[in-house]
């Protein structure tokens, strides 16, 4: 639109005077004299005429700041009858405006199809305006249109003083030159030429930068509306969405499987949602404008705000339910405060954890029965084994006793009785006498044999019994220390129950049991049970690693008590057996895991879980297969001091 | 009097030494040195007592019975093994030598080599007729866990530890027979 302007406008009319000057000048130039002084006046006057067209332009510019400023005071005012006379006013401005335009004539129709434009946007404000839509929106356009507008003019109306004194400076310059050319000679006309032609092109440009700030102004109302409307849509925009978002949150309250309640400043009931209404079981609105401690008692809720807490939460009918309740306050900018409570029944939860809590109980308690039962185990085994030959042994002394030839000695004695008259005679005369020296002889013989063997099998059978009576004593010890649960106890004296336990099967398979106890307390704490309970368990792993060891391999099991730096004290059971590979270290603790034959997975799980009961730990390490293994167990030393004190005392 | 060839061949596998002498207490004959002397005192018995050819003294029951132990008991010979391993290397060498075992007695538990299950499926691959008793000191498997293994068979005699020994004498006897 700019470029049109320049092109069509005054500047075009400026240009075609300013060319016809020159020609002129070029056609009389023989004619220095008359000529110049034509030339001369001719050009005051196209200057002239120029300088009354660029104060028209400012007039015209004038007038349409006035008609803005009609125009934003026409939007301000909300009185009708002041308003009335504002449009009044527009409409006379309008007017003059349209009066000015036409007074440029032709060159001036583009300014006037502009002002056309300028004209009808401006209405449609007006009416917009009038009609009360948007009041805001429209006074925000205002209120942004309102520095907007007096910046352009500012600058309309710097721009126009600046070439206002432009041209006045130029057309004095231009006249003192031309009062200089009319003495001087042809050269002079070349100069003035340029000069004149160097100021047409000035006035030129000046014009044309008028008229482009008028141009800018109009473009700028036009946007003006425009933006309005954009405004407009925004605002219908932005109300769909606030629905749309008060829609989704009515769902979300009433979707919301935890009970949710708003409440006033005052704690009491605003709103209550469905699974709320569930939780209370009361009806739709029956809990309204209750206070909150009635529903659910908590001590400060200001205090607990944006903090979850437990609580019992009772129901309108007087009966109760756990709870876990978080109340926030909504933010809101004026106005007294709102807080939103959520409320979750955990009456299934609490129980869930009960019966997770007895569930660990009992597992607990199974795997300790898994763990005496497997000590019972062992102890069943060796005890039935020894019985076995205990029985034996005792059938074989019974059987040698009923065939005892006792009753051979018996008879020869009822014999020599018989002959007690003549005994002398009956010896050495009586054909049967005479035997019985020797038979006497043999019978002692045989006699003594079986004396002998019966003491062999009595020996074997108090050997037996000792055997059992070594494991029964273990086992009452075990029991012992079952029932009383960290009883100061002898370390040592755990392991050599361990040791005795394995019912002599580490002497008859050949294996080398080391002992190293330097490090290791008199008494201490300690649940001796449990202890004890893993080094059988240990110590049996160890024995079935090491059975299996070559002949030229040692078969060696070093047990090591020593209290820690951490005040621990650690037990370790190291054998030179079978080791365990790297992808079993850690599984060799899982439950029903084992690479024995005969194994059921349970004992190291049963003892790792007693470590941890104990809160102490079960290591396993070995460098791989064939190279042993080490089973660490550490369990905390507690009070060791005061066990001692209480053993001097008692 | 009976030769060793003569004598039953039993192979008895346990973990226990304790064991192996209970065996041998229970199946095998007196040593040779006491049956020589009950032997000598039993011809003198004869002489003084009159207990001849005719057994005189019909009361006398237990002159009788140590004058003839062979005559009333089934003579065995014992073969002791440790492991299953060796219990079938045994078995094997007697039957390439055509000299079999007729009963084995064999432990349930005998780490930490073969268990007395898979010990008596690998006695059966190499002698079909051999009869079993599992010695158990309780029970690992059920009895049904035992059928499922080795099948239904009559081959296959469950012994409880401890054992009388008569029960032991009665199963040699009965199952060699």
């Amino acid at each position: 639109m700019k470029t049109n302007l320049k092109d069509t406008g005054i500047s075009g009319l400026v240009t075609v005077l300013v060319a016809g000057c020159i020609l002129s000048m070029a056609v009389v130039a023989g004619f220095y004299h008359v000529a110049l002084g034509h030339v001369a006046r001719s050009a005051a006057v196209s200057s002239a005429e120029s300088q009354a067209r660029l104060r028209s332009s400012y007039a015209l510019i004038e007038s349409l700041s006035l008609t803005q400023n009609a125009l934003q005071s026409l939007l301000r005012e909300k009185d009708p009858d002041v308003l009335e006379r504002l449009i009044d006013d527009l409409d006379a401005r309008q007017v003059d405006l349209s009066e000015r335009i036409d007074g440029f004539g032709a060159s001036g129709s583009a300014v006037s199809q502009s002002f056309g434009a300028w004209r009808t946007a401006c209405k449609d404000i007006v009416a917009t305006f009038l009609r009360g839509e948007n009041a805001e929106a429209n006074s925000a356009l205002v209120n942004r249109l309102m520095p907007e507008s007096e910046k352009v003019l500012a600058q309309v109306k710097r721009v126009n003083d600046l070439s206002a004194r432009e041209a006045d400076g130029r057309t004095a310059e231009m006249s003192a030159s031309m009062e200089r050319l009319r003495y001087r000679a042809v050269a002079a006309v070349a100069i003035a030429a340029t000069l004149i032609t160097a100021g047409g092109l000035a006035l030129r440009r000046l014009v044309a930068r008028g008229t482009g700030a008028v141009a800018e102004m109009l473009g700028r109302l036009t946007s003006l509306h425009a933006a309005n409307q954009v405004l407009e849509a925004r605002v219908k925009e932005r109300t769909a969405e606030i629905q749309r978002s008060n829609a989704q949150m009515k769902a979300i309250h009433e979707a919301s499987l935890d009970g949710v309640l708003v409440l006033d400043a005052d704690w009491r009931v605003i709103e209550f949602n469905p699974a709320a209404h569930r939780s209370f079981n009361c009806k739709p609105g029956a809990a309204v404008g209750k206070p909150l401690r009635e529903l659910v008692p908590v001590e400060n809720p200001a205090s607990i705000l944006g903090k979850p807490v437990e609580a019992t939460a009772r129901r309108l009918d007087g009966t109760s339910f756990p709870a876990e309740i978080a109340i926030t306050a909504a933010a809101i900018d004026q106005g007294p405060p709102l807080y939103v409570a959520s409320l979750r029944d955990v009456t299934e939860r609490k129980r869930a954890e009960a019966e997770r809590e007895e569930l660990n109980a009992r597992l607990v308690s199974a795997s300790r029965h898994a763990g005496m039962a497997e000590v019972a185990t062992g102890v069943l085994h060796n005890v039935g084994n020894v019985l076995n030959s205990v029985n034996v042994s005792a059938n074989v002394v019974a059987t040698k006793l009923r065939d005892s030839e006792l009753s051979s000695l018996t008879k020869v004695v009822g014999m020599i009785r018989e002959h007690k008259q003549d005994l002398s005679s009956f010896l050495t005369c009586d054909d049967r006498g005479k035997l019985i020296p020797e038979f006497i002889a043999d019978l002692s013989d045989c006699l003594d044999q079986e004396h002998r063997a019966m003491l062999a099998e009595v020996s074997t059978l108090a050997q037996g019994v000792e055997h059992i009576k070594q494991i029964v004593m273990a086992q009452q010890s075990l029991a012992r220390h079952g029932s009383e649960v960290n009883a100061p106890s002898d370390p040592r004296k755990l392991v050599e129950s361990a040791l005795t336990m394995q019912g002599g099967s580490l002497e008859r398979e050949g294996i080398e049991v080391e002992r190293r106890f330097d490090g290791c307390p008199d008494s201490c704490a300690i649940d001796a049970h449990k202890v004890l309970q893993i080094l059988v368990n240990l110590v049996t792993n160890a024995r079935q690693a090491v059975r299996s060891n070559a002949d030229d391999q040692p078969r060696r099991i070093t047990l090591v008590v020593a209290t820690t730096e951490q005040g621990t004290l650690r037990f370790q059971v190291i054998d030179t057996g079978a080791g365990i590979a790297p992808e079993h270290l850690t599984r060799i603790f899982s439950h029903g895991f084992t690479t024995k034959s005969d194994g059921h997975g349970f004992g190291l799980h049963s003892a790792a879980n007693a470590a941890t009961e104990m809160g102490g730990s079960l290591r396993a390490t070995s460098e791989g297969r064939g190279r042993g293994a080490t089973f660490t167990l550490e369990v905390p030393l507690v009070a060791e001091q005061s066990v001692r004190g209480e053993l001097c005392q008692t | 009097m009976s030769t060793d060839q003569d004598k039953r061949r039993i192979l008895i596998i346990d973990d226990n030494d304790a064991i192996h002498n209970d065996f041998k207490k229970i199946l095998s004959s007196a040593d040779p040195a006491s049956s020589a002397t009950a032997a000598k005192l039993a011809g003198a018995k004869a002489a003084l007592f009159g207990g001849g050819g005719g057994g005189g003294g019909g009361s006398d029951v237990a002159a009788k019975r140590s004058a003839q132990p062979a005559a009333s008991r089934v003579a065995f010979r014992l073969d002791s093994a440790m492991q299953g391993q060796e219990g079938l290397a045994k078995l094997q060498a007697a039957v390439n030598a055509r000299d079999r075992y007729v009963v084995a007695f064999v432990d349930m538990r005998m780490p930490p080599g073969w268990d007395g299950l898979q010990t008596i499926q690998r006695l059966w691959e190499v002698d079909p007729d051999l009869q079993v008793v599992i010695c158990t000191a309780y029970s690992d498997y059920s009895w049904e866990e035992v059928s499922a293994k080795l099948g239904l068979t009559d081959r296959l005699l469950i012994l409880k530890k401890p054992f009388d020994p008569v029960e032991v004498t009665q199963l040699a006897t009965a199952l060699s027979e």
